[in-house]
């Protein structure tokens, strides 16, 4: 092979997402040479890809995540405008994934330069203690095989990672707690005026549960990988010193990549034009200023890690450079490393590990496939409450998120939205619409109507935690494959007793709390849509939250997991796993932060065994 | 002279200084603002143009807000008091930047190669130290011969007194990175000599260059990026060249970076100088206009309490300043004759003056 | 700078009518030529010809008995099977910059357009929506207002 390029590195990193850039963050830190190989198109990282993927999303009728970020028939990504029901043995393979149901999979993520964390929304929640265990305390899932204290450090480096805005006093609920020498980056980013408004409200508020549990109701400011203002001093974190935390805004035609401080775009999902909120693009840049060299390859779509069938070592790594997106022809290419990194995401992890026949141990690679099914439910407060202003959510109601209850009814964040019923009606839209079409309103009298109604809308997001099942999975399946000839995930899942029960939970308390403020009952339950199930005759609709996790589980033994607790394969000595598919169970928390906790554990790991301690 | 009248001497340069800074952000906002940023040719097919001058001249403008915060912590380090509160301490145009009268009319006009050169004159390096140092600061010719001035007052007061004489005001009223943090730099409390020092340097070095030895580059790594910003006077010239400056390029060599695109066409033909009181046969206009020069005398009140001791206040400043844009983008998209001229933010201070309804 | 290719005098009238907005303000979004000549394009000239008239004689009748000239408006204009579906469109694109094509009934009487699709006009378009200037809030991902002003109460509120 003639190729201009080395072919030989300390590691090699597949996916430029926020767990690649961490990993080759850290290991060029060290002075480490580092490969990325990126599935996403080239030029992903300048200003003016940026500044188009923003002209994109303002031109786009639909705005959904993935609205911003051009299509791409050479690394393709699911869309949620793919999602249709099920129908029994008739696959749905509209989009990207080819679904087997019952239940559709709601979730999407994007394949370019900074992965999924391009369109988050940044909510970055720790997990309660007792998450950790909860086949212990409830014998539902699995216990995690390290625990709330094991991990506090890493969450506390992962918060400085992100650079998250946050509240130390605000989330130390159902044992959650931070160590006393150490806070979060950033100051916290204000309440919204609707969460005000919900927090006086509920204060107070107390609801019986069907297991005639009691619950007080609060509002607890949400922490989120948003720059507000650094917090001034320093602080321990993960048992170093570090502050103030520095990231200023930027100038200069090299674009602010540090970010500027929220402004209050509201246009978090799908893209933040001033880069407050965290993408992965941040820990890239940061990457390349390492003493070690980081090399990022893009347009090259990894199709298969090479081993040897008797030490189980990994070899190398195959993988399909295009030259332009829709590309008919590619070229194939081959990398070596010390160690090798899969950072594609739970779903694309399990199905370049499948594809490369990986990790067979344990027979858990590609099942336990966990999602939030987020369901939402919406209203008319009785007074303007300032709908459509600020970040998409700054608060939640955590209450529900632990419980004598979670026996047998799942656990449930309440999310308090601050886009109005956005993304339940496509508001403001469908109102001017409506008030238009349907009610013949102009002038003077549709403003007011408008301005009477929009600013009233409050909305609550029901987030369920969601078991390990081993019939929920990625597999592949030959028939199906994309332009390049790889494998297409196909997806088998279902949304179980466990989590409908929890959702109707909540359901009935926020009913409550709607009729204790006054909230109009505006929610639509559409039986036809994709999303839509049942549980003793009661229905909702769900919707994916992006949050795919558990296909590679972390685990004591080889047995039931399919690699250690720092990422790293049972079957094969030189590979790590991460991402999200790390995760045993997926609580109420959305998993980014626990997974970069995870993440940086598997790090310190890679560095060990690089530098042979 | 004692030392109370050679600190009432700098404390009134620096009240000049304030003056000076604030003067230049009206100018350099109402050309960015009216810049066609997108969709002006072709409406079938709207491209993005001029993004990249109007975000060089955003820079500088939130550089100029930075500067002044400086200058005002400076002020209050040496117990004087700002004044954002009376007609007097506000310019209104056109004027002239410099208390001696020297240096470049600045006036209020659209986005156009000479208003970019005027911008670039107000920014230019002094020429001969020398012949400045030890003379009267008010009949400096440039801002930076202003600065090399006040700096040199600054140490000689430094000399002869107490740290604690000389830097006799309330560190409580000091504005720093907790109250102002965004783009363009941070700000820091300055209680003696070195953080004052520093202050000027920073304002002086970001307008035309650090050490004033005609390099491009302002000594402040742009963050993130390892890269050095480039100071103001090179920014203008990026603009007027079509092209970016790297930091270790020279004064008097052309820039090597990248390409910077301009359209000197796609702007709005605002009235030079407007002022709503030329727009009194225009009702909604006039209306518009007067509810603009509102929202910047709330701006201004704002930053002299945040100046005055309620630091916390500059926070709500920001949504104002925000307002002021968009507001002001709106102005210059209305014709108001049939050349197709349009009408503008007039940045009039008008203390008593309240808003009519709008007629909307 | 792009202008209307006929006077838009009387179809800014008819938009001011329809919107409830100011001459200033559909001025002030920059997209009056844009818009209008989308109107133009779709509506063909007979039918803007009677938009036009419309437009003028609200803006003669309106000061004299404001309600007077909007029944007028709607007798005229909304209720009838070629002008009210364009006025419909009009107002939403006014609204939200976005283009509402023409019912199937409207296409059938005067044949189907190049222009009349569904879409965004332009970026601006979006941004200077100006449903977002009537709810008290901003267009998404645009025109952001300023850190935590989230946390202050609604435009028009007392705390
Ligand atoms: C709408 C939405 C909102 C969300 N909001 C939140 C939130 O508020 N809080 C939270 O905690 N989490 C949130 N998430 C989840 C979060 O985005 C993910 O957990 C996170 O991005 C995972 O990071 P990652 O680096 O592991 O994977 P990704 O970010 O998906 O990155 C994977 C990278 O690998 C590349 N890649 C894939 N396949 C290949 C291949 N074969 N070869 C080479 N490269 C490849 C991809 O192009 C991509 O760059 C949200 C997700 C969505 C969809
Ligand atoms: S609210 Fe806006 S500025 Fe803030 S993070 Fe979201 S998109 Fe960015």
């Amino acid at each position: 092979m003639n190729d201009a390029h080395p072919t030989h590195y300390d590691a090699v990193v597949v996916g430029a997402g926020i767990s690649g850039a961490l990993v080759a963050k850290q290991l060029a830190a060290r002075g480490h040479h580092v490969l990325i190989l990126e599935a996403g198109a080239d030029r992903g990282e300048d200003a003016a890809t940026y500044r188009s993927y923003h002209t994109n999303f303002q031109l786009t009728e639909l705005k959904t995540p993935n609205s911003p970020y051009p299509p791409n028939p050479s690394a393709p990504s699911p869309s949620v405008l793919d999602i249709t029901s099920i129908a029994a043995g008739k696959p749905d393979s509209n989009g990207y994934f080819v679904q087997r149901g019952p239940n559709p999979f709601g979730s999407n993520y994007t394949r370019v330069v900074g992965g999924t964390t391009m369109h988050w929304l940044g909510t970055c929640l720790r997990m309660q203690p007792v998450d950790f265990r909860i086949h212990s305390e409830f014998g539902r899932g699995v216990d995690w095989p390290l625990g709330y204290d094991d991990l506090a450090p890493y969450y506390e480096r992962a918060e400085w990672e992100i650079g998250v805005a946050g509240d130390k006093a605000e989330n130390e609920f159902h044992g959650i707690h931070f160590a006393p020498d150490y806070d979060y980056p950033m100051e916290p980013i204000p309440k919204s005026f609707s969460d005000r408004w919900f927090e006086q409200g509920v204060a107070g508020m107390k609801v019986r549960l069907n297991n005639g549990e009691d619950k007080v109701l609060a509002v607890s400011a949400t922490p989120q990988g948003r720059n507000s203002t650094p917090r001034p001093g320093r602080h321990k974190v993960g048992g170093e010193t570090a502050g103030p935390y520095g990231s200023a805004g930027n100038t200069g035609p090299f674009y602010a990549f540090q970010g500027q401080r929220c402004e209050g775009n509201s246009s978090c999902i799908p893209l933040c034009p001033v880069q407050a909120k965290y993408s992965a693009l941040k820990t890239l840049q940061q990457a390349r200023q390492q003493k070690g060299r980081v090399e990022l390859r893009t347009q090259s779509v990894v199709s298969k890690v090479d081993t040897d069938p008797a030490s189980g070592r990994v070899t190398g790594i195959t993988y399909k450079r295009y030259e332009f997106s829709g590309a008919p022809v590619w070229e194939m290419k081959h990398v070596t490393a010390k160690v090798y990194v899969l950072a594609t995401n739970a779903i694309e992890n399990a199905k370049l590990a499948l594809a490369s026949d990986l990790c067979p141990s344990s027979g858990q690679l590609g099942r336990n496939l966990m999602d939030h099914p987020y369901v939402l439910t919406w209203g008319l407060a009785p007074r303007p409450v300032g709908a459509f202003r600020g970040p998409g959510s700054t608060a939640s109601i955590p209450s529900l998120r632990d419980g004598r209850f979670r026996t047998d009814t799942a656990a449930t964040r309440l999310e308090l939205a601050n886009w109005g019923w956005n993304f339940a009606a496509n508001s403001p839209y469908s109102d001017v619409q409506r008030l238009v079409g349907r009610d013949n309103l102009f002038g003077a009298a549709l403003r007011a109507r408008l301005r009477d109604e929009v600013p009233r809308q409050v909305r609550i997001g029901i987030m369920p935690e969601q078991l390990p099942s081993s019939v929920n999975r990625v597999s592949i399946d030959p028939a199906w494959r994309d332009s390049l000839g790889e494998p297409r995930p196909v997806i088998d899942y279902s949304v179980d007793d466990y989590s409908r029960a929890g959702v109707l939970q909540a359901l009935d308390v926020t009913r409550a709390v709607f009729a204790r403020l006054g909230i109009e009952d505006r929610s639509v339950v559409d039986p036809s849509a994709p999303g839509y199930v049942t549980l003793a005759g009661r229905g909702f609709v769900y919707f994916g939250a992006g949050h795919n996790a558990g296909t590679h589980r972390i685990g004591l033994s080889p047995r039931d997991s399919v690699t250690n607790v720092d990422g790293r394969s049972w079957d094969h000595d030189n590979l790590w796993l991460v991402g999200c598919g790390a995760m045993p169970t997926i609580a109420t928390s959305n998993p980014t932060l626990t997974m970069t906790a995870l993440v940086l554990k598997a790090a310190d790991s890679l560095q060990r065994e690089l530098e042979g301690a | 002279m004692s030392m109370e009248s050679e600190r009432d001497e700098l404390r009134s340069l620096m009240a000049q200084a304030i003056r000076i800074e604030l003067t230049t952000i009206p100018p350099y906002a109402t050309a960015a603002y009216t810049i066609c940023e997108v969709g002006q040719y072709d409406r079938i097919a709207p491209t993005e143009v001029n993004a990249e001058p109007l975000e060089v001249i955003r820079q500088v403008m939130i550089e100029e807000m930075l500067h002044m915060t400086l200058a005002a912590n400076i002020l209050n380090a040496l117990g004087g008091s700002v004044i954002l509160n009376q007609p007097s301490a506000i310019p209104s145009y056109p004027c002239r930047l410099l208390p001696s009268g020297k240096g470049p009319e600045v006036r209020l006009r659209r986005f156009s190669r000479d208003q970019v050169r005027v911008f670039r004159e107000i920014e230019r390096a002094p020429v001969n130290f020398d012949k400045l140092s030890n003379g009267d600061c008010l009949r400096a010719e440039t801002i930076g011969g202003f600065y090399h001035c006040v700096r040199e007052k600054l140490r000689a007061l430094c000399r002869t007194h107490r740290p604690d004489q000389v830097f006799c005001g309330d560190p409580a009223w000091q504005v720093g990175a907790e109250h102002y943090w965004g783009a363009g730099g941070q700000a820091f409390a300055v209680t003696d000599e070195a953080s004052a020092l520093r202050a000027i340097d920073m304002i002086v070095d970001e307008g035309e260059g650090a050490d004033l030895g005609g390099r491009a580059g302002d000594g402040d790594p742009v963050p993130g990026t390892g890269e050095e910003d480039v100071a103001h006077f090179f920014k203008f010239n990026e603009i007027l060249l079509s092209r970016y400056y790297r930091a270790d390029d020279h004064l008097g060599s052309p820039p090597t970076g990248a390409d910077l695109a301009v359209d000197w066409s796609a702007v709005h033909p605002m009235r030079d100088d407007p002022r709503a009181e030329d727009f009194a046969h225009l009702p909604e206009v006039h209306a518009r206009m007067l509810a603009f020069d509102q929202l910047y005398t709330g701006f201004l009140l704002a930053l002299h309490e945040a100046f005055n001791g309620r630091p916390e206040r500059l926070r709500e400043a920001v949504p104002v300043m925000i307002k002021l844009r968009h507001e002001a983008m709106a102005l210059v998209r209305i014709p108001v004759n049939d050349q197709g001229e349009t009408a503008g933010p007039g940045w009039t201070f008008r203390p008593i003056y309240s808003t009519p309804e709008r007629a909307s | 700078m792009l202008m209307a290719e006929a006077c838009p005098d009387d179809l800014l009238a008819l938009s001011v009518a329809l919107t409830g907005y100011d001459r200033a303000s559909l001025w002030a979004t920059g997209c009056v030529p844009l818009y209008l000549a989308q109107l133009a394009d779709v509506a063909g000239p007979d039918l803007l010809a009677r938009l036009e008239t419309a437009g003028r004689e609200h803006a003669a009748a309106v000061g004299a008995d404001p309600d007077a000239a909007d029944r007028q408006l709607r007798q005229r204009v909304l209720v009838d099977p070629d002008l009210g579906p364009l006025a419909r469109s009009l107002i939403q694109l006014w609204y939200l910059g976005q283009w509402t094509p023409m019912p199937p009934e409207w296409v059938q009487r005067n044949g189907s357009k190049l222009r009349d699709t569904a879409r965004i006009l332009s970026s601006r378009a979006y941004r200077e929506g100006l449903v977002w200037d009537t709810i008290g809030a901003h267009p998404m991902g645009a025109k952001a207002p300023g850190f935590g002003s989230w946390a202050l109460p609604p435009a028009g509120e007392t705390p």
